[in-house]
């Protein structure tokens, strides 16, 4: 059997969460696909299930027997999603916020997921996403920033997630979804890396408005270890 | 007596004045300063000037021995590399803005005040730099405060007030026959006036009143959102404005009791 199923909806909404959810309960392969060209998404499920196929688009779906998760950002027009995948006649599943207007997603999603999530209303969403592979960040630092970032230091925030490379050879996901009060944090089931720079994905993505762009590169790249403090760490860290 | 103390103003010439005209309005008598004038904030000019003036006695916080002598503090001075390089930038931006009088002044302040039988650091008798946290091991404490004569210890530096009353103790030394008797001390943190790291962006500082050992903390409102205007006018980094709304300090944070600075 072979089922395509496009996820889309607001951001922060469980959509992944509710993917992961499926791929606990689900018999047979499984496959994921986004179009986020910094795909944290599939990295943490692919920390969990390391089986999870992953599929670039429907030119390069081989139609293999399971189901193939899509997840829609935000950002992608739902038209040109659903007129990318119509070949393989999706199933259309929306999550939308309790008490918001109606958006397109009410009108796109064959089946509707309502959650209690209070946005703010946002007049024109954007999103900042910055690909980190091979970098590794000050962990106090990577506290102050998130704590600032996800306080609207710099702009509102209404999700923020990533996977970022600790010195001492962890990778931590790291989460925070407007209306929650703490951002989740956990290490990923992953070798820790334990010399020179990690030659994996770690990257962090923000969705929100009004976002200072140049402050929050700034002030990430203020986080960053140089390689002379990299090797004091891992020098420490070695066993 | 009334005297009020104060400390860690940070170029924040807003939050001193008002505390300026807080203290006259409960009619002190004289004010101590605890040091760090400059510092992470839009006019330490002015602020040095505005204490010299009148001639408060005052004594040499960290911010102010760093500036004159350079920086070269231990570890417990920034919690994070990010706030370190918060700090530098701060502290090169500062340097380049106080006149040389301003730096003489500051290069010569004394790092203890003893009046009475009272003392006033900035950090600890030992240093500018060392945090005394209400958490502190009570030995310590007491070290410290017996370290300068003094019955109250008044200090900023954390910038979060507290008062610390060290009842009284008594101290045998293994091995030998003799035992101390300690009478009651007391720590006093007057908080900060120009970076308050409680949570609101109020100015603290302490009155205390000699005639009935009276201690009085006093949080003062003032329009910080001219300081917040000029940090981002003169070219200060615009974080340090959303911190300061919000009362959580620019970028050091001190936050381990167990640690004692190695700077003398």
């Amino acid at each position: 059997m072979r089922r395509v199923i496009l996820v889309a909806g607001t951001p922060g909404s469980g959509k992944t969460t509710f993917i992961a959810e499926q791929l606990r309960r689900q018999e047979g392969r499984s496959f994921y696909s986004t179009a986020n060209p910094v795909p944290i998404n599939s990295a943490w499920l692919r920390a969990e299930f390391p089986d999870l196929g992953l599929v670039e688009g429907a030119e390069t779906w081989a139609e293999e027997a399971g189901t193939l998760w899509v997840e829609v950002g935000f950002h992608q027009k739902l038209a040109a999603v659903t007129a990318h995948w119509a070949k393989h006649q999706p199933e259309r599943r929306a999550w939308v916020a309790a008490g918001v207007d109606p958006t397109p997603w009410q009108e796109w999603g064959a089946t509707i997921y309502t959650v209690p999530t209070p946005l703010p209303p946002l007049t024109r969403p954007q999103a900042w996403r910055v690909p980190l592979a091979g970098q590794v960040l000050d962990p106090p630092s990577l506290h102050t920033f998130w704590q600032e970032l996800t306080a609207g230091a710099y702009g509102t925030v209404i999700r923020a997630k990533g996977i970022c490379e600790l010195p001492d050879g962890q990778a931590w996901a790291v989460d925070f979804a407007w209306g929650h009060p703490d951002s989740r944090y956990r290490v990923l089931p992953w070798p820790r890396w334990l010399q020179g720079r990690p030659d994996r994905f770690s990257g962090l993505e923000v969705v929100g408005e009004h976002l200072q762009t140049e402050a929050l590169a700034a002030t990430l790249t203020d986080c960053l270890l140089t390689d002379a403090v990299l090797a004091q760490y891992q020098a420490i860290a070695a066993p | 007596m009334k005297f009020a103390v104060l400390s860690c103003i940070h170029g924040n010439y807003e939050a001193l004045n008002a505390v300026l005209l807080d203290i006259d309005r409960q009619k002190a008598d004289r004010i101590y300063c605890l040091g760090d004038l400059v510092g992470y904030g839009p006019f330490p000019h002015a602020v040095v000037e505005m204490v010299r003036s009148l001639d408060i006695p005052t004594v040499q916080g960290c911010w102010d021995e760093d500036i004159t002598h350079g920086l070269n503090a231990c570890e417990c001075s920034y919690p994070s590399q990010l706030a370190e390089r918060r700090g530098h930038f701060a502290h090169e931006w500062t340097r380049n803005r106080l006149h040389e009088e301003s730096l003489e002044y500051l290069a010569r302040l004394p790092k203890v005040l003893r009046q009475d039988n009272w003392a006033f650091v900035h950090g600890s008798p030992h240093s500018p730099h060392e945090y005394l946290l209400p958490e502190l091991d009570g030995f310590l404490a007491w070290e410290r405060v017996l370290s300068t004569g003094a019955d109250i210890l008044f200090c900023g530096h954390t910038h979060v007030p507290y008062v610390r009353t060290l009842t009284e103790g008594h101290l045998t030394v293994r091995g030998a026959t003799e035992r101390f008797t300690a009478p009651v001390k007391r720590i006093v943190n007057v908080g900060s006036v120009g970076e308050p790291r409680h949570g609101r962006p109020n100015a603290t500082y302490v009155l205390y009143d000699t005639d009935n050992d009276r201690l009085t903390l006093r949080e003062v409102a003032y329009d910080y959102t001219k300081t917040c205007a000029a940090i981002i006018e003169q070219g200060l980094p615009a974080i340090f404005a959303w911190r300061l709304a919000r009362g959580w300090e620019y970028a050091e944070r001190a936050d381990d009791p167990t640690h004692l600075c190695t700077r003398s």
